[in-house]
């Protein structure tokens, strides 16, 4: 890259800065060190940029470096006002320096130097989160110094923008946190006592009696699950939502949801139903998050369904894309109208004349829907006619053993020459079921013991039985892989669930047919025959599973 | 003989509430309603079992956990910590600090029964 310096500047010259502009820009001058990092490849365009500085009035530090590496480097180590960049660099392209300076230090001014002809580079670079640029060839020290002390100024504004938002938030987190404990503690007691009253603990109840007891509980859940959504949002808004995908079947998921919806709908004369497409793959997904948007959803079609209509659940294949599940919840309701299509989804929106519900909520639920099926990796959206009712679609991934298999084995030099699945169960003393806590740990233990590039944890499988099974894929021979079991056994033995007796784990391996191995020679095909031998194996052991919880 | 379990909690009606849900299942209870006391009433007693609140006058949920861990006659009662703060930021730092289940409040009968028998049967 090459600078040139024209004899006349092309386009408006800034007027010569005068000291008390340079005041009134809040830019130390004379008084204090500007400390400047240049990062230009070009020693003669470096000279020159240092050139046209010493001409400046004002004190600057100049550090120049010619790699964008070094640059990294000392701006993690050393204090810098601003960062002045090039854009042509030989170890980063274009923006690429830009953007990793910002995300380095994000406290720095950042200006990026673009050639004469490349404005739209610099543009991006401040989208990128550049405070200005500056034309090569078209400097002189007033620009230079116009833009430094601008670009100084505007970042220290943004940083102290930033700060006050994010001890905002801080705020508004806490005292939503609080708010929803206080408010909980008395609906705690509320519910207790309405609950003791209903079952009758302290004496038998008439019809009428039973009745009210039944009305306040009702309202006492409503309150609870606002009170949850505010803290969901809370949630969301922290960045603290958490999702946990695993091995599940969406139709577990629909007939929970129709099994602790059934009464509310009959008791408002309105027909339920499921439809399932019949052979479905099983999904991955978060299990709990999947029931709580369809109880989302069936609530709402409920509540705007008058007596008489039905509500209907459907799951099945994306015909669009195969590789994606959708559930739908569909009403015979009152219908969203067509503004209201898009924002419905959005926080705190509400539609205008809800006249039919008596009680509007707190127009969160679509929204916390919305954080839960993209954060799944999916998409939300609904088809609506008014007075006709509304459909509510919403995608989650297909389980796909390749997917999970595929990087591994192909990021090998070489295709393994042996392979083997992992299989640790665990099974609890006694009819019931290991407690989620356990089972996470669990997991986490056999993660430790895994080498993330050579082995695959697959996601666990959702079961409703006594025993929890794991799956994973290793690639070694075989005396690796007895170490490894070996390894993950003395590991889970150290669990207190196991010490104490309460649960057994027992980890067992089957070795993939290396004969087979050795004929693929592409990765891509020898990935395609492992997922399938190992969804066999997964598959009949899930099988052996539930038929013997039978 | 029925267990006793013992329900440390700030609040009079949540202690009342527990004691006769506890009760129509056969339980003993024994209160506390501080973190101060919890300890000494619980040295007193030696319950079976402990539901634990979280915020209490005098120290917090935490702070008695911490308590009756280094104690050698309690170390070992399981504790069930009933709290109506929230779950996310609070389930995992009770468990580490010693606790064996945590529930949020409103808590579920059905699930709270079926929790302490649980600890109960393995203890």
């Amino acid at each position: 890259m090459r600078l040139e310096i024209p004899k006349t500047f092309p386009g408006a010259t800034p007027p010569p800065m005068t000291a008390l502009d340079a005041t009134q820009a809040g830019l130390p001058l004379a008084a204090e060190v500007v400390r400047v990092l240049l990062l230009e490849d070009s020693p003669a365009d470096a000279f020159l940029i240092q050139e046209t500085f010493s001409e400046c009035p004002g004190n600057f530090k100049i550090t120049h470096v010619d790699r964008l590496s070094s640059a990294l480097e000392f701006i993690t180590h050393n204090e810098v006002d601003v960062a002045l960049c090039d854009l042509g660099l030989p170890d980063a392209t274009g923006l690429e320096a830009a953007r990793s300076l910002r995300t380095a230090a994000p406290d720095v001014a950042l200006i990026v130097m673009t050639r004469n002809d490349d404005e739209d580079t610099a543009a991006e670079a401040l989208r990128h989160g550049a405070q200005d640029y500056l034309v090569k060839g078209q400097l002189s020290n007033n620009s230079i110094l116009r833009s430094l002390r601008f670009a100084m100024k505007r970042q220290k504004t943004q940083v102290d923008t930033e700060r006050i938002r994010a001890q905002q938030i801080q705020l508004k987190d806490e005292f939503l946190s609080n708010v929803s404990h206080e408010l909980r503690s008395p609906l705690a007691a509320m519910h207790q006592f309405a609950k003791i009253l209903e079952d009758e603990i302290p004496g038998k109840l008439n019809i009428e009696q039973q009745q009210y007891t039944g009305i306040i509980l009702r309202n006492a859940r409503q309150l609870e699950s606002m009170i949850d959504d505010l803290l969901e949002v809370t949630r969301i808004q922290a960045g603290k939502l958490t999702v946990e995908p695993q091995c599940i079947s969406l139709q577990d998921a629909v007939s929970d949801t129709i099994k602790s919806y059934l009464p509310a709908a009959k008791s408002k004369g309105i027909l339920m139903c499921a439809e399932l497409g019949g052979e479905m793959p099983l999904a991955y997904a978060d299990p709990t998050r999947v029931r709580q948007i369809l109880e989302n959803l069936v609530t709402n079609a409920i509540k705007f369904t008058p007596e008489g209509g039905a509500v209907w659940i459907r799951a099945g294949i994306n015909q669009q894309d195969t590789t994606m599940l959708t559930l739908e919840v569909s009403d015979t309701g009152c219908g969203i109208a067509a503004e209201g299509l898009q924002k419905i989804f959005e926080r705190l929106y509400q539609e205008p004349d809800q006249e039919r519900a008596s009680r509007k909520g707190l127009g969160l639920g679509l929204y916390i829907c919305r954080e839960l099926v993209t954060r799944q990796g999916g998409q939300i959206w609904v088809e609506s006619r008014r007075g006709k009712g509304s459909t509510f679609y919403f995608t989650v991934p297909v389980y796909s053993l390749h997917d999970l298999i595929a990087p591994v084995i192909l990021n090998q030099k070489q295709p393994p020459q042996s392979l083997a699945l992992i299989t640790s169960k665990l099974s609890l003393r006694g009819s019931r079921k290991p407690s989620e806590e356990a089972c996470r740990k669990v997991r986490r233990t056999l993660e430790r013991c895994m080498l993330p590039d050579l082995d695959v944890l697959l996601p666990r499988i959702h079961s409703a039985g006594t025993e929890e099974m794991y799956f994973a894929v290793a690639l070694a021979k075989e005396e690796g892989i007895q170490v490894l079991v070996r390894r993950m056994q003395d590991q889970l033995d150290l669990l207190d669930e196991i010490k104490c007796g309460a649960v057994t784990a027992t980890v067992s391996y089957t070795m993939l047919d290396h004969v087979q191995i050795e004929q693929f020679t592409s990765g891509e095909r020898l990935a395609q025959w492992v997922s399938t031998e190992v969804g066999q194996l997964v598959n009949a052991a899930a099988f052996a599973r539930s038929y013997s919880n039978e | 003989m029925s267990k006793k379990i013992m329900i440390i909690d700030d609040d009079p009606d949540m202690r009342l509430g527990l004691h006769i849900r506890l009760k129509a299942n056969n339980f003993q209870t024994v209160f506390a309603a501080d973190a101060l006391s919890a300890v000494s009433e619980a040295r007193k007693h030696q319950p079976d079992l402990i539901i634990l609140d979280l915020g209490l006058p005098a120290g917090d949920g935490f702070v008695v956990m911490e308590r009756f861990r280094a104690n050698v006659y309690l170390a070992a009662t399981p504790v069930i910590v009933v709290s109506a703060r929230d779950r996310v930021a609070n389930e995992q730092r009770a468990i580490k600090a010693g606790a064996r289940a945590f529930l949020q409040k409103p808590v579920d009968n059905d699930q709270l029964l079926a929790t302490i028998n649980q600890l109960l049967e393995t203890a």
